[in-house]
């Protein structure tokens, strides 16, 4: 992890005519003292703080320094054009480039800089040239004197290019322009084909020129074969951040901020499913992260709710503004319209509500997806669109929704990833003027019993293949296990620690904790049973590997050991009940075995009379990863025969019935049923992304 | 081991041009007898074949290189030339130059009592004097052989902004003032190239009468994709110099990649740029990154221009086209009978004269290639994309194999 930058800002020769910012305290901070982070406009940062914070792109970002420095200092030209959605990062990136280069001393006496911002367009290569000699006449006003322009005015626009052009290059003396174009497809929407050609020409012709540009998403000027600029740029696209990597960045920037307590709450267990939470909702857009920085502390981020209220309230309203204030009018209806619907749709329907012809807004659509708004998705003939973002709509139904109403997001959200007793010790910490207490009792409003808890699965669904499993993977069983001092979880932590066994202190931490568990819970139990259910859930071990010769040997085994088991006993307390029941139906569901319903019968009942039926919807839930690779028609049978007993109205039926409508189609187009953050689960669940 | 880094589409230096010597060296054989006109897919590489002849010229032959994509005007392409070609002059011509610029800046003028002419020579005169006293330095020159190179880059752009801006007589005015300027002037020699074809400008001025042929002296030049050996060098050299990690299989994975893009230097720089660095180079991901680079509806390697072109280029012949493309990606080497009878089996009326005057656009418009009377395509990145659209059988891209050696279209 990045160690917090220097608290002096970097000088930056040739950055320094741009605008600087007093970093503001903060009350919030551990030592009262915060640097500034401009949420929308990196360059402001001290570049040594965007150094301290970058995530994900170092790889890139010193790859592309170490080839522009090339150009500058050898025959060969560079242009670089990065793309992405706005708040993607490109600016940041951008910054850091000139940072770097301007650092090199060996570049200094053939190296300037111009930097042309997104808030301004040219309309003509001759637009473009005044643009740059301008912005070097700021940064270097003895070297490209503003008063040579006076002689260019009066003269015709072709004049005016040609002479300007002399000019620039008798004043260059021989050096080299690293140019910095932010916003660069809006130039090319601006500039007819000839310019185009005038621009091309002038670089071809005088390779003065490195070039690193950005855009928002690939655009016809260099992407089509037919245009002028068709294969000019190294296009490298901005991706955005995983759920790791957002948290990486929410920890430089505490760390930069000297906030060590909120720091080390986001490297805990706890704090790193805070912001799997976030991002499962919001996306890997870096800007939002540094908005949400500016917001959460390890309290209200314990919370959860109340930084995203306030986010959402605060922030994201004039975030998305600021968004939506790039598109058309027409743009902005369509993007509201998507936030408005309840589920992906097509392009019929988007005409029919916006009243306006199917083809301006199949091309409206085009655009909107080129500017990594909307994502649209291939069902049949049809494509389905939704925005790219749930927190966008979120956001919209947060502006519309002035009487404070319960956002469905929001409640949908901490439905599917809470437990219910989670969700009650959560209100009864809350006043009752709390304004996120309508979230929570909605969300509890439509929990059914039962309910799992989505984020504890989707860390045990990682731990599916032992003999696959990854340090990352087993880090996140170890912090359910903290989380839930479950004897399941425990149990599995504790055995995949001891399979892994390359890193010690993923073991000790995990003895540990069945130390530090209640110790009356453990020696109440039967070791036995512990072994068995153990045994039983990882059929690696020896007993299993018995069993397994012979599924039918193994079933009836299964049947036998229903009966010793004293579910009802004092003795056996509830954590026990659930581990043996849920041992004895893992091992259901890792025979396949859909033959006994009576057996069946018992179990759903067992689960059901010791209340935990959330166990058992986890199980269903799981039983996907071992249908992937099967045939759909054993998944329809072993469900079918299972849902025949489990007639509660559960989420999970749903997402259950559309894994198994893909695993009988094998495709995708079956999920945008769902709605993203579902289809997000889903899809890890079976495995799409991998592939 | 060479070292380089990857630069899709940026401008390559000299030295890391690779693979062209040999056909640079057959490029100055023929300009030491007449002009050349390269042509070739966009992308192949020209621009840098005329930068490395611009950089190493032969002893006692001189360059100019000069991209006219930013010319309107048959004035500003005389304007342009002139600056260009004055260091070349000899003394005397310089002189004489330098007077004729004053005397143009004077025109109009009363000098004590003398009114001086007040129109301007035109750009014909211009330019018939700029390579007259061009040549004439250069035959007086003492060194035997020498001879004045220029190396026009996006010659058809310029003509087609000549006709936006002043119509198409102006620009057939210039492509007959070249045809004889070349003609005229022994010691010039002119190299033409551009990101389209001369002959789509010259199909739209024959629409407006235009009926010469004003490259019939030149010799046409196809560079066509490197020589497998030297696109394998450049892929080992990028894999090399971009520190990937291929476990020492350098070697394997420069030649799978050279030869899954059909040995074509900017399609390996591409590709190689988007290996991942911290990941193992495996065969499989090289093979996947390619497909994935290629099908992306919005990528932007747009191979998906070759299919969509062939309405505007083959109006009713398209469907003939699309057929015979389709039959040659099925099953290529393929002779005409065999595409005759795949195709007719499409279109029953089809003609065999139909079909080879279809062949031979094709052939023109760089889809196909044909040796000794078996057709393939030009580019096998292309037919592997073809095969991806058009739902043929789908051929591991690494099974790709392609024949540098072709007739001349």
């Amino acid at each position: 992890m990045k160690k917090p930058a220097t608290k002096k800002p970097a000088t930056r020769k040739g950055l320094d005519a741009l605008p600087q910012i007093a970093a503001p305290t903060n009350p919030n901070d551990d030592n009262g003292e915060k640097r500034f982070i401009s949420q929308f406009s990196p360059q402001r940062t001290a570049p040594a703080d965007l150094e301290a914070i970058l995530v994900q792109r170092q790889d890139l970002l010193t790859q592309t320094v170490a080839k522009l420095r090339e150009s500058l200092l050898g025959g060969s030209k560079h242009y670089f054009m990065f793309l992405g959605p706005r708040g993607m990062g490109k600016t940041h990136l951008l910054s850091l480039i000139a940072h770097r280069l301007l650092q090199m001393p060996e570049l200094a006496p053939v190296m300037r800089l111009a930097w042309l911002n997104e808030d301004e367009t040219s309309s003509s290569f001759l637009k473009l040239l005044l643009r740059i000699y301008r912005d070097l006449a700021q940064r270097y006003p003895s070297e490209f004197p503003i008063t040579e322009l006076d002689a260019i005015y009066p003269l015709s626009p072709d004049q005016a290019r040609v002479a300007l052009g002399k000019v620039l290059l008798k004043k260059l003396a021989g050096k080299q322009i690293l140019l910095l174009i932010e916003n660069c497809d809006s130039l090319f929407t601006q500039m007819q084909e000839p310019e185009l050609r005038n621009w091309r020409s002038f670089i071809q012709t005088n390779p003065v020129f490195a070039i690193a540009a950005s855009a928002q998403a690939l655009f016809d000027g260099i992407s089509k074969r037919t245009e002028t600029f068709f294969g000019f740029f190294d296009t490298q696209a901005l991706t955005p951040l995983n759920a790791n990597e957002a948290r990486e960045l929410l920890i430089n920037i505490a760390d930069l901020n000297g906030q060590s307590k909120l720091s080390e709450y986001l490297r805990s267990a706890r704090g790193k499913a805070r912001v799997l939470a976030i991002h499962h909702l919001a996306g890997g857009n870096p800007r939002l992260y540094v908005i949400l920085s500016a917001l959460i502390t390890p309290e209200n981020l314990d919370e959860l709710v109340r930084p995203f209220e306030q986010m959402v309230d605060q922030q994201l309203t004039p975030y998305y503004q600021e968004r939506m204030r790039w598109l058309s009018p027409q743009q902005q209806e369509i993007v509201q319209a998507l936030c408005k619907a309840s589920k992906p749709i097509n392009v019929n329907a988007l005409a029919q509500v916006l009243f306006a012809p199917h083809s301006s807004i199949t091309s409206q659509l085009k655009k909107l997806r080129e500017m990594g708004y909307v994502i649209g998705h291939e069902k049949g003939r049809e494509v389905l669109y939704e925005l790219a973002e749930p927190l966008m709509r979120l956001s919209w139904q947060v502006k519309e929704s002035s009487d404070a109403r319960p956002l469905a997001l929001l409640v949908d959200f901490l439905r599917i990833w809470y437990e219910r007793d989670e969700l009650e010790l959560n209100m009864t910490q809350l006043s009752a003027e709390d304004r996120s207490r309508c979230y929570l009792e909605n969300a509890l409003a439509l929990m059914q019993d039962g309910m799992p808890n989505l984020r504890h699965e989707i860390w045990r669904g990682m731990g599916e293949n032992l003999t696959a499993i990854d340090d990352d993977a087993l880090d996140g069983l170890i912090e359910l296990a903290f989380e839930t001092r479950n004897e399941l979880d425990i149990g599995r932590a504790w055995l995949t620690s001891r399979k892994k066994g390359n890193r010690s202190d993923q073991l000790e931490r995990v003895h540990r904790l069945i130390i530090d568990v209640d110790k009356s819970k453990l020696d109440a139990e039967p070791d036995f049973v512990l072994l068995i259910a153990m045994t039983l859930r990882f059929g690696e071990e020896p007993l299993f590997g018995l069993l397994a010769s012979n599924s039918d040997d193994a079933f009836h085994f299964l049947k036998r050991l229903t009966k010793p088991i004293k579910l009802d006993e004092d003795r056996v307390v509830a954590g026990t009940r659930g581990l043996v029941l849920s041992s004895i139906a893992a091992q259901l569901v890792r025979l396949q075995r859909a033959d006994s319903p009576l057996l069946i019968s018992e179990l759903v009942e067992g689960f059901r009379k010791y209340r935990l039926m959330n166990v058992f919807g986890i199980l269903m839930f799981g039983a996907l990863v071992l249908f992937v690779k099967k045939h759909w028609s054993e998944a329809q049978l072993w469900y079918d025969s299972w849902f025949e007993k489990w007639n509660e109205t559960s989420i999970f039926k749903p997402i259950i019935t559309t894994a198994i409508e893909y695993l009988k189609f094998q495709d995708e187009n079956v999920l945008l049923e769902l709605h993203l953050e579902e289809r997000t689960i889903l899809r890890q669940i079976l495995g799409l992304d991998q592939k | 081991m060479r070292k380089l880094r990857c630069n899709p589409g940026g401008t390559l230096s000299p030295e890391e041009t690779l693979g062209r010597e040999s056909f640079i060296t057959h490029l100055w054989r023929v300009l030491d007898r007449q002009s050349i006109y390269i042509n070739d897919l966009r992308r192949i590489g020209k621009t840098q074949i005329m930068l490395a002849m611009h950089a190493k010229p032969p002893t006692q032959w001189q360059t100019a290189h000069c991209d006219l994509q930013g010319f309107h005007s048959a004035d500003e392409l005389v304007a342009g030339l002139q600056e260009q070609t004055f260091k070349h002059l000899d003394a005397w011509r310089k002189l004489k130059r330098a007077g004729a610029a004053v005397m143009d800046e004077a025109r109009g003028a009363d000098i004590d009592g003398v009114k001086l002419q007040a129109s301007k020579s035109t750009w014909k005169n211009q330019i018939q004097q700029l390579f007259a006293d061009l040549n004439a330095s250069f035959a007086a020159s003492d060194k035997q052989g020498a001879r004045f190179i220029f190396f026009w880059d996006e010659f058809p752009y310029m003509l087609d902004n000549i006709v936006c801006r002043h119509g198409s007589q102006q620009a057939m005015e210039i492509l007959d003032c070249v045809r004889k300027l070349e003609a005229a002037n022994a010691n010039i020699r002119l190299v033409l190239t551009g990101s389209i074809g001369l002959h789509h400008v010259l199909k739209e001025l024959q629409k407006q009468g235009y009926h010469n042929s004003p490259l019939n002296r030149f010799s046409h030049e196809q560079p066509g994709p490197l020589p497998p050996e030297a696109a394998i060098e450049l892929a080992h050299a990028l894999l090399v110099g971009e520190q990937l990690n291929c476990e020492g299989a350098e070697a394997a994975h420069a030649h799978r990649i050279a030869r899954a893009v059909g040995y074509v230097g900017f399609y390996i720089h591409k590709l190689v740029s988007r290996l991942p660095i911290r990941e193992a180079i495996t065969a499989e991901l090289i093979e996947l990154t390619l497909r994935r680079e290629i099908e992306k509806l919005d990528g932007d390697w747009d191979l998906a221009h070759y299919r969509q072109r062939l309405e505007k280029y083959y109006g009713e012949k398209a469907a003939l086209a699309l057929f015979v493309l389709d039959a040659v990606a099925a099953t290529q080497p393929i002779d005409f009978q065999n595409i005759y009878r795949e195709v007719s089996g499409q279109l029953p009326s089809l003609s065999k004269d139909q079909l080879t005057a279809v062949l031979r656009l094709l052939i023109q418009d760089h889809y196909l290639v044909s040796h000794e009377g078996n057709y393939r395509f030009y580019l096998d990145l292309i037919r592997a994309w073809w095969r991806i659209e058009r739902q043929l059988e789908t051929p591991s891209l690494e099974s790709t194999q392609i024949n540098v050696k072709q007739d001349a279209p």
